[in-house]
């Protein structure tokens, strides 16, 4: 598709699916553990598509029917990626 | 346990295709779903566009309101017969995959296949410690892996091959969740 909207939002998508790789990586190395673990994921997730869209895109959130629609898309699935890295890691190196 | 892990994880992917390949040969493919799936979308788009012209205020009338809800009634219609012809398949792919489903987990049956970082919440335990000895509870069972492995490719393979449904399609349509989401607007 050639609509501007759907591109941004595949952006943050793409965005959002290699973050949450990378973290999961990096959590299970270091090893973070703990509900802790989980809400700085989240944390850190919203605040990199906050900054990016807010500081190098200056997009019109109201465009796109507001900042929740925008932090929402591809959380789910990037949620699923980043505890999978992190599991497979955590399990990987510290218990075997 | 980290050979169960990446297993699960191959096994997850390949199920992913699996399931995609069969709808694309069962659904995906057919003239009928093409031909419902573009008209859904210019359709939504339209309406889109048509809802954003006429703004909140109602400046335009009660003429335009009028044509604007016979065409949400025309998607309605569209979007009901597109999960129709989609439903038939997903539910011979539904059978197909509790099959594979009971199978790999009477595999793993009892096996801790990964330790979790955290612990779940009680309502996730009965899953993520699905017949697992013990009372750790960051003992992990297939089923768990298997779910959240699912999740994260499944979509990510739909986006990347393009069968993901289009934002527009969702947001006006038809999904289940769109509706509370117009009705705060």
């Amino acid at each position: 598709t050639c609509d501007p909207q759907d591109e941004f939002l595949d952006v943050i998508y793409w965005l959002r699916q290699i973050l949450g790789l990378l973290c999961g990586i990096v959590w299970g190395i270091i090893p973070f553990s703990g509900i802790a673990g989980l809400l700085i994921f989240f944390a850190f997730n919203a605040l990199v598509v906050y900054v990016y869209m807010n500081s190098f895109q200056k997009v019109d959130e109201e465009e796109y029917g507001g900042m929740m629609e925008i932090l929402k898309e591809g959380l789910m699935t990037s949620f699923a990626t980043f505890l999978v890295a992190w599991i497979i890691l955590y399990s990987a190196l510290h218990y075997n | 346990m980290l050979a169960d892990t990446l297993l699960i994880l191959s096994i997850s992917i390949a199920t992913a295709f699996l399931g995609e390949g069969l709808t694309w040969l069962l659904v995906y493919r057919t003239e009928k779903y093409k031909k419902l799936k573009t008209e859904v979308e210019k359709q939504s788009k339209k309406l889109e566009k048509k809802k954003e012209a006429s703004g909140p205020n109602d400046a335009s009338g009660r003429n335009a309101k009028k044509k604007i809800e016979r065409q949400e009634e025309r998607l309605k219609n569209n979007n009901r017969d597109l999960s129709m012809v989609k439903m038939k398949s997903m539910f011979a792919i539904g059978i197909v995959f509790t099959a594979l489903l009971s199978m790999f987990s009477s595999i793993f049956d009892g096996r801790v296949v990964a330790k979790l970082p955290f612990v779940p919440i009680s309502w996730l335990q009965g899953i993520s410690h699905r017949n697992l000895m013990g009372s750790d509870f960051t003992d992990c069972s297939f089923i768990f892996l298997y779910i959240l492995c699912t999740m994260s490719i499944r979509q990510n393979i739909q986006k990347l091959l393009g069968f993901a449904p289009s934002r527009s399609a969702s947001k006006q349509g038809g999904g289940l969740f769109s509706t509370p989401m117009q009705a705060a607007k």
